[in-house]
């Protein structure tokens, strides 16, 4: 007895447990960066996550989140040709690019703050992303934008037109498993 | 050096101990300082680089993509053992119909005249000018060059060509020689034979994308006058031969006649044939003007340009001593079955060089004029509105990330199909490594190949023209145009004989965008 209350403990003090579990039912990744003063805009596909969350339970809430990064996307197939190449992602030796909540606070009602890693061409660097969580009867909507620097990860070089600075935007709608 | 003597000069005065003649002395001195420079100036003193420097032609000198192949420059003994040019005055040659009557007999009366005299030049405007001479100097001009004097350029040589001539009716790409009175010379394969574009209007941009019709000319001479297959094939083998491609030798030595003079007239105007390049792989004649900014020379980047010193010794090579660099142990213009250096007496260029080299003085003097050679007057006249929208499509179509203002190029080369660019290439060359995906034959199967293509500049682009490596596009709205890309499509520009449709495949941006916006982003092309 004494052992399955103690696996029971255990187990509620792992992110999930008792949490709602969501699938990803449509999802969009992107990113913007600034070209020569022009916003050039790109996605990411391939996404694979395990997403835990319940407002009421943030300590226990979490997420991982990757993506394929070999399905860079700006629209010009010649660029994405490069992007993929080792100057920038480098997909051969880094396909997939992760993002591993640490923790999450709540912020104002529906928004939230997650500080995570974000591993991306084999650095780890951390980041806080601001996101909202709208719980809707079906389904609910996660949505967060952050900024990162590229230089950080090898992303390129420093360039005179290209900036360093990239906006992530993330939008999920998400199912209740 | 006035740097150099400043400096000189401060640390002698920081150094004497009787600092109180620095009063009186410092102003003598600092007057006789700007005499030597002023001097210097008005003297044109300059630090002529050495043109057939072996170690830093390797420096500059991209290697070829299969790395077992080895290129070997002449020594520079070799190099130095030839004699200079003498360089005369040259005359304009008249097409035959336009020739003013008693012309030549009027040249005939003229004593020879030798126009270049490095004692004679003492400014920098005069480098440019000396440097002018050596541009126009047709290296093949001599006695026994007679051959057809001009006689050739009649009205049926010109419309069988279509070689164009200028307004006044002359024939810009060859000048008349006199280097012994009463005797003319027909002279070409000067700088100006390749680089010198005549307009629809007729009138002349120097060291523009040429458009002598070399190819399409010799095809015609070829035909009127016969002259059998065999004879050329060896020359064309020596020119365009990359002996360790089998392929090679076999497409030249194949051809018939018919199929060669087909060839040649398939040429179009601004493409032509060129030594180190493919059979069937003519070239897209590069424009000169504003070269002084880049930083590669020749499409495929083949050697560094970071000075005078570099576009010296591109121009020793290009006209004349690549034929006698080994290329894998083939030298085109060997001896002994093409591998040992001809002695003068056993030079045997088909193409006309005679066994003669500029000196370094008539090279640097080259490099200022081309240096200064400024692109004309743009003539056309577009709505600002237009010009905006296609240049913002131009930022959006990501086409700034090679082609960056200001040079509308990024200075930088980019690997071909089937090359992958070692590291020691990423660390020491500006590359941008990833491929347009167009032909990559022109980089990896002649004489000139390096695995990359050069990034083009943008500038000037309207008087350019036909695009791509080997001109198979006559003009920018064939380059957006996606029909290109499909095998039933006719090149507008260099189509090789023996077919009757071409991909033009690479470069396929822009391709989808509204016809609209295709218009705006070719306008703002055209303001460049």
């Amino acid at each position: 007895m004494k052992k399955i209350l103690l696996i029971i403990i255990i187990l509620m003090e792992q992110p999930g447990f008792g949490q709602s579990r969501w699938t990803v039912d449509s999802a969009y990744i992107g990113f913007q960066i600034v070209n020569a003063g022009i916003n050039v805009k790109g996605t990411f596909n391939g996404l694979q996550s395990q997403i835990s969350f319940n407002r009421k339970k943030l300590k226990k809430s979490g997420f991982t989140a990757s993506v394929d990064a070999g399905s860079v996307n700006t629209g010009i197939r010649i660029r994405d040709k490069h992007l993929k190449k080792s100057e920038f992602f480098d997909i051969e030796r880094y396909p997939v690019i992760t993002i591993t909540s640490i923790e999450i606070l709540e912020l104002e009602p529906q928004e939230f703050k997650a500080s995570c890693v974000l591993n991306l061409k084999g650095k780890q660097e951390s980041v806080s992303i601001p996101f909202t969580f709208q719980e809707m009867p079906e389904y609910a909507i996660m949505r967060g934008d952050f900024k990162m620097n590229r230089i950080d990860y090898q992303i390129g070089e420093k360039s005179l037109i290209l900036s360093d600075s990239v906006a992530i935007n993330i939008w999920l709608r998400l199912k209740e498993q | 050096m006035l740097a150099v003597l400043v400096c000189g000069f401060k640390c002698y005065i920081e150094g004497m101990s009787l600092l109180r003649w620095n009063r009186s002395i410092l102003p003598i001195l600092t007057g006789v300082l700007g005499v030597i420079a002023i001097w210097s100036f008005r003297t044109g003193l300059v630090n002529i680089p050495k043109t057939w420097d072996i170690e830093a032609i390797e420096k500059a000198h991209l290697d070829p993509p299969d790395t077992t192949v080895k290129v070997v420059f002449a020594p520079e003994e070799y190099y130095n053992s030839l004699p200079e040019h003498i360089i005369y005055k040259t005359y304009p040659v008249y097409a035959k119909p336009y020739e003013p009557p008693g012309y030549l007999d009027s040249l005939r009366q003229l004593e020879p005249e030798i126009v270049f005299d490095i004692n004679k030049i003492s400014t920098q405007e005069d480098w440019i000018k000396a440097g002018e001479q050596v541009f126009f100097w047709p290296p093949n001009a001599s006695d026994e060059n007679r051959v057809f004097n001009g006689d050739h350029l009649d009205s049926a040589y010109l419309a069988g060509s279509g070689d164009p001539i200028t307004k006044d009716g002359i024939y810009p790409f060859a000048k008349y020689v006199i280097t012994e009175k009463g005797q003319i010379s027909y002279g070409d394969l000067s700088c100006a034979t390749c680089h010198t574009r005549v307009t629809d209007e007729g009138t002349v941009i120097i060291g523009a994308q040429g458009n002598h019709a070399f190819d399409a000319g010799f095809g015609y001479i070829m035909e009127k006058y016969k002259i059998p297959v065999d004879v050329v094939n060896m020359g064309v083998y020596q020119l365009v031969g990359t002996p360790w491609f089998p392929d090679s030798k076999s497409l030249v030595f194949s051809r018939n006649a018919e199929e060669l003079i087909e060839d040649l007239k398939a040429r179009p105007l601004g493409v032509m044939s060129r030594q180190g390049m493919g059979y069937q792989l003519p070239l897209s004649v590069p424009s000169l003007i504003g070269i002084k900014d880049i930083k590669y020379l020749d499409n495929t980047g083949l050697m560094r340009h970071q000075g005078p010193a570099d576009l010296m010794r591109y121009a020793a090579l290009n006209q004349g001593m690549d034929m006698l660099t080994s290329y894998n142990g083939y030298i085109p213009l060997g001896i002994d079955n093409f591998t040992k250096l001809p002695t003068s007496d056993e030079w045997d260029n088909p193409f006309g060089y005679h066994p003669k080299r500029y000196s370094d003085a008539q090279l640097y003097a080259l490099t200022q004029y081309i240096y200064s050679l400024e692109p004309p007057e743009n003539p056309y006249q577009f709505a600002q509105e237009l010009i905006k929208r296609g240049e913002q499509i131009f930022l959006e179509q990501g086409c700034v990330t090679c082609h960056t203002p200001p040079l509308y190029t990024s200075n930088q080369l980019t690997p071909v199909d089937g090359f992958e660019p070692p590291e020691r290439h990423l660390e020491n060359h500006d590359i941008f490594n990833v491929s347009v995906e167009t032909d990559p034959r022109t980089s990896l199967t002649t004489r000139r190949g390096t695995g990359y293509y050069k990034i083009p500049s943008l500038r000037g682009v309207w008087f350019k023209g036909p695009f791509f490596h080997n001109g198979e596009l006559a003009t920018l709205e064939d380059i957006f145009d996606q029909r290109r890309l499909n095998d039933d499509y006719v090149p507008t520009g260099y189509k090789p004989s023996n077919v009757t449709t071409k991909a033009v495949k690479g470069h396929d941006f822009g391709m989808d965008l509204p016809t609209d916006d295709k218009a705006a982003l070719i306008t703002f092309l055209k303001t460049l």
